[in-house]
This record gives structure tokens, sequence and C-alpha cells, in this order.
């Protein structure tokens, strides 16, 4: 014996522990006779609940309103019988049942919804954080025919956030909910080093070292330097590790003894926990922080937590390195099904790469098409608003608000600009006339699609500036909105600007929503 | 009928279950150096560790002395589940007593799972100890628990790299003894690639 101190005795101790229970596991593998057998858990429909912005940052409206539509303009190009419903459509029906829709922290609720809205899936979501050019969405995905339950969290900058978060749920909602029970980001690295977390037995451990070994992967000590297998409570237990841009509930036993893959309560739980921030330990970047410290001390890329029982196999791959979760697979196989199998399709399966949707048109300009006009673009007259002060000293704010919008207006759209000499047309004649009542002869003088047209006022009881501005689709001769702000007369007055303009494009967009999303 | 036929076609498979899972595998990394320094740690009896220490040191290893006569499991050490009898105090109103639950039942889980990143941890700390003061170039792992009626099974580490360099499962042959086993372990583990 040569460990002298009762540290490194202690320590000695506890590198051998479990050593007899190593006999006590599951024996030899099973035979190697049969295939695998998926459960077909295929969604046929899905809902788009609205996106919450939880920041007070108006901006960010932008990603609220084009996260659904992009999502469904790619996942209707990955599966065109899908039944997809608009977040429109979601509360066109709620309305019309009567019932309101808040939040989704009921656990009841989401049953109740998918039911109202007939549907297999639901995804909902909430920008919560915007802090150093970095959005941070969490979005909620519950499988109506498996009542499981995910939370998705993304960590990506502005520009990126929406073909990240497009190609993630689309691609986990094509497969992993469409009944493959596969979710993949990327491929395993060839060469890489893995360690395992298991509760197979040690010769299936070693079976699994040496499938690995196979196909020149290289296996962390972790784990294979005790006798027995980790118990099944133990690896269930790593089942809600979240990592930074995924997260998974966990696994336990329900009341009726079933081990179901991700039981609502749990999830619910595990929502619950994060909303009050009652996880110290395993949360956001501290976690990944962890992952790091682990890849250091145990010298391994990935973390592999590969969970076995009869009829079931789960399986979990985490890139150490970043914390985030790469690879995921839930299998239902029959009591034939060998370890070798799982193992070797396993490993061939994650060195793959994955094929992840086409996101490349995603999050940049779309296209403002007039309704009834197929693709042909839209024509927008903005004009400069009025100033109904009657102070020389708010002269200013007429162009500063008609330019804030225009701005606004082309980062997110393609559109054609009305021509200046007819938009000041627009203007003389709305100095004498309401734009409600005349709405076609104004499309006569502007030659526009749609007119965006605004005033101000000082309210001296107040003391705030007063701004509305309206738009109008001049082509079918209706209003498509109107938005108000308030302000104190001091620099906060940009900021103001800049809202009403955003506010303007996202009624907008709403709009081009409606009309794509049918 | 029915019935008797698919008896028969369980018994199958109970049988074909049982032949598959006597087979012999192996991976093999790279050999051992010949007249390399190995430590090693074997679940069995004492008579069957000497005679496994017995054929390393014929085969020209050099056994260190590291025993691991010792042996906690880890429930015995650190028995992390006793945290979750903890009591608390809640203030009163079920939906608040029922979320302290959820929250203690959650930290818990962290616990537990930070308990064993750190053992995994400290454990890689022991094993560089055990590297750079006793110089063994290989830990090896042997459980020979069941050599005569199931399996016997070795992992060896290589502790320059850390990885595990040669797995085996060998199932249990009528003529077998511990020394026939070992030699079977030794003439793999040393098999020129």
């Amino acid at each position: 014996m040569f460990l002298t101190t009762s540290a490194s005795k202690v320590s000695f101790f506890f590198l051998l522990i479990d050593l007899f229970a190593g006999s006590h596991g599951q024996k030899a593998p099973n035979p190697e006779t049969s295939s695998f057998s998926h459960k077909n858990h295929s969604i046929t429909s899905v809902a788009f609940l609205p996106l919450k912005n939880e920041t007070d940052l108006v901006r960010l409206g932008e990603i609220e309103l084009k996260f659904p539509v992009e999502a469904i303009k790619v996942l209707q190009r990955t599966n065109k019988k899908l039944k997809i419903l608009a977040p429109a459509d979601c509360l066109r029906l709620f309305k019309d049942k009567n019932t309101s829709y808040e939040d989704l922290l009921e656990k009841n609720q989401y049953v109740e919804l998918a039911r109202l809205l007939d549907v297999d899936g639901l995804i909902s979501g909430k920008i919560k954080k915007f802090s150093l050019g970095i959005v941070h969405l969490e979005l909620s995905i519950y499988s109506h025919l498996t009542h499981d339950y995910f939370i998705m969290r993304f960590e990506e900058a502005l520009e990126k956030i929406l073909p990240t978060s497009v190609a993630k749920v689309v691609q986990f909602l094509a497969n992993y909910l469409g009944g493959d029970g596969l979710y993949q980001t990327k491929s395993l690295e060839p060469k890489s080093r893995i360690a395992l977390l298991s509760n197979l037995d040690p010769l299936s451990l070693n079976e699994l070292a040496m499938h690995l070994g196979e196909k020149d992967l290289k296996t962390s000590n972790f784990l294979y330097t005790t006798l027995s297998p980790l118990s099944k409570e133990a690896v269930s237990t790593f089942w809600s590790i979240s990592t930074v841009d995924f997260s998974l509930t966990e696994m336990t036993e329900t009341s009726d003894g079933i081990l179901s893959f991700f039981p609502l309560e749990n999830a619910l739980q595990k929502w619950q926990d994060y909303q009050n921030e009652a996880s110290p330990i395993f949360s956001g970047d501290r976690e990944v922080v962890i992952f790091r410290q682990l890849a250091r001390s145990i010298n391994a890329d990935y973390l592999l937590i590969f969970y076995y029982e009869p009829g079931h196999t789960f399986a979990r791959g985490i890139d150490l390195r970043n914390g985030e979760l790469t690879y995921l697979r839930r299998r239902s196989i029959s009591l034939l099904t060998t370890h070798g199998e799982i193992f070797k399709t396993t490993i061939e399966e994650w060195l793959l790469e994955p094929k992840l949707p086409d996101v490349s048109d995603i999050g940049g300009i779309t296209a403002l098409s007039r309704e009834g006009r197929g693709s042909e673009l839209a024509t927008v007259a903005i004009l400069d608003f009025f100033n109904l002060t009657k102070k020389k000293e708010f002269q200013y704010l007429r162009t500063s608000l008609s330019s804030a919008v225009s701005e606004s207006m082309l980062r997110i759209f393609e559109f054609r600009r009305a021509d200046r000499f007819k938009e000041i047309a627009g203007e003389k004649f709305l100095e004498k006339a309401r734009p409600d009542d005349n709405l076609s002869q104004l499309f006569q003088l502007t030659g526009a699609d749609f007119l965006i047209y605004g005033n101000f006022t000082y309210n001296s009881r107040e003391k705030l500036l007063h701004m509305e501005a309206r738009i109008y689709d001049l082509f079918n001769q209706k209003e498509v909105g109107r938005v108000f702000e308030k302000s104190p007369i001091d620099s906060r007055i940009f900021n103001a600007v800049d809202n009403i303009a955003e506010k303007l494009v996202q009624l907008l967009y709403k709009m081009a929503t409606q009309q794509q999303g049918g | 009928m029915q019935g008797k036929s698919s008896v028969a076609v369980f018994s199958l498979c109970l049988a074909l279950a049982f032949c598959s899972s006597r087979q012999e595998r192996y991976f093999l990394r790279a050999p051992l150096t010949k007249g390399a320094s190995v430590a090693i740690i074997v679940e069995g009896e004492n008579d069957v560790k000497n005679a496994v220490f017995t054929e390393f040191l014929k085969a020209g290893f050099q056994v260190k002395a590291f025993s691991a006569t010792d042996f906690y499991r880890v429930e015995d050490v650190f028995e992390i589940r006793d945290i979750k009898k903890i009591a608390f105090t809640a203030p009163s109103g079920k939906e608040h007593s029922e979320l302290t639950a959820r929250v203690l039942d959650k930290n818990f889980e962290n616990l537990y799972k930070l308990h064993l990143y750190n053992f995994e941890a400290s454990k890689a700390e022991i094993i560089k100890e055990i590297r750079a003061k006793y110089k063994v170039d290989y830990l090896i792992l042997l459980a020979m628990k069941e050599w005569d009626t199931s399996y016997s099974w070795i992992r060896v580490i290589n502790l320059d790299t850390f990885d595990l360099i040669y797995i085996h499962n060998y199932p249990a042959r009528r003529s077998d003894t511990v020394q026939s086993i070992i030699a079977r372990f030794l003439e793999i583990m040393q098999k020129p690639q």
C-alpha cells in the first residue's frame, strides 16, 4: 500500500468504489439477432404560439415576429404535408373559442391548448435577455403525442439568432419528433476522446469501448477505472443536464412504474426551477465551465450519456469544450436487439455529418408584396410627420420620424419607395383632409400601395410629447394599424422615435406574416 | 398451438442469447511495452489475486505493490442520497411548499452531479499521482470474481495518455484455470500489431 496520507486513502477508496457491485450488474450482452424497431410518434400538425419579448427593447420585436414566419417557411420545405398554425391562426382560434392565452407555465395548459388547437405539437417561446449584442431566446416544444416537453435555449448574436434557432427547431421537429428519435447538430470529430456515463454492466461497457476503438475513437478513463456500472438512478440524474442551447427534461419513473422518457411534470419542474433560478450549480455558463474543467481533468472531448433498459435506449452526446448538445437519440428496441448492434449504430450515426435544413435565406430582408398582386414588390410612401405642437423647436421631428421609419423598413423589407414629389403631394393633401375618408384619392396621388403617416402633439399637463403613426393599405383601402408613443422632452425622445419606427415595421411585418401564413 | 410455438420461439431466443453471450471479444489499441511497470487492481479472492500477480511477474512485468484490499463501495463512504433526508421548513401554503420541495430535489440532483463529476476529476488526479510518484506505466483492472462460472474481463489504461488501450471480455470455459485466463490476456495484450 503506497498511499500514505488519509486524504489520499479516502480518494483511493473512491477510486475503487462500487467494486463489488460489478459482479451483481447485468449479465452478458444480449444475442445478436434482430434490428431496431421504432415507435411511431410522428407529428402531423404543429402550432406556433406567439413569441414573447420579455425585454424592454422594441427592436427585438423583430425576432418575435420573424421567428414563426421563418420557421414555418423552412418547416414547410422539409415536410409539405405538415399542418402548421401560425401565431395569428392560434390567436384567432383562441378568440373564436373564447379562450385567453396568457402564459404556458401551467401543466394542464399545454394539454388543453393542444386539444383546443387540434395539433400534435406546440411551440412557444420568450426573448429573455439582450446583453452585449447577444440575444437569449428560450423556446418550449411540447409533443401532444408523447407528452414530451423540451426547452431549447439559444444565446446568439442578434444577426445569427434567427438562422440558428430556426435550423435547430426545424431539425428537431422534423427528425426527433418526426418519428426518427434523432437530433443531431454536429458530427463526432474523428479520433476524438469520449468519456462515458452509463448504467451498462461492465462487460457491455467494455464492448462499447471496443466499438469506439474500432472506429479509431479514444475512450477516456472516465468511468473505466471503476469495476461496476453506475446505478440506473445515477444515470437518470444526468438526464437533466442542460446545455447552452438545449436542455431536456430528466427521466424518472411514473406512478404506474413505467419509465417515461420525458415526463411533463418533471419538465415543468425544471422549467419552474429555471424560472426561479434555483439551479445554482448547473445553469447557463457555469455548467459550461464545469464541462470544461471536466474535459481538462479527464482528458476528453465529448461526454456520451448512454442509458439502457430493456425496450429503450437513450444517448446524449455533449461537446465538453463548449457544452453543446450535439447528438441525441432515443430508440425503442426489441428484446432481441444486442448491445453491440446499438453501440455500432449509435457511433456510426454520430460520426455522420447531420443534414441540417437550409436556412441560408433566413433572417434577411423580406420582400414586401401587395396582397393580391403576387410577388410584385409593394410601393411605400413614407410621409413626413405633422407637427401639431405649433412649436418650431419640434420641427426637426417631422423628418426625424420619417427617416427613422424609413431606416427600420429598409432593415427588414425589400420594397419600392414612392416618388418623393408624390409623397409631398400626399403631405399637402393631408394638411386639409382626413386620410380615412380619402384612401382612394391618396392611392391616386402617391401611387403607393402602403402609406405611412403620423403626427405629434405636446401635452402640457403631462409635459410629454405624444406621437401617433398609422399605416394604410391604400391598394385594399384599409388601415393596417396605428401605434402611439409618449416621451418627455429630453434625450429620451430619440428612443421614442426609434420605438415608433420599430413598432410600425412590426405592424407591417405582422400583416405580411398573416398573408404568408395564410 | 400458437402459445406453444411462442414458447418455442422464446426458448430459441434465450438459447441464442446464451450462445452469443459466450463470445470472447477484445480490442487492443497498442501492445503493452515489455517489462513495463503495472499497477493491477483485481476483483476476486486473495488466492486468485496472488495467481494473477504471479503470472504478470512471470511475464516480465514490474508489478507495483498496488494493493486493493480496502474495498469500499461509494455508498459505504459517501451516501449522497442521505442529503434527501435533510428536513426543511417552508412558508405555509401548499403551492409554496411544493415549489420548495421541487427546488430542494433539483439541488439534490445538482449535488449528485457535482459529486460524480468531482469524483471523476479527483480520480484523474489520483491516477496522475500514481503515475508520477510510483512510475506506473499502466493501470490494469481485472474482474476475476466469476472467472469459473461466467466472465472475466480486463481493462488497461495507459497512464501516459490516459487512454483505454486494451479491453477484453473472456467467457469461462470448462478447461480454464486462473492461470490459463491470465495467460490468454497476457498473450493478447503483448501481441504485435
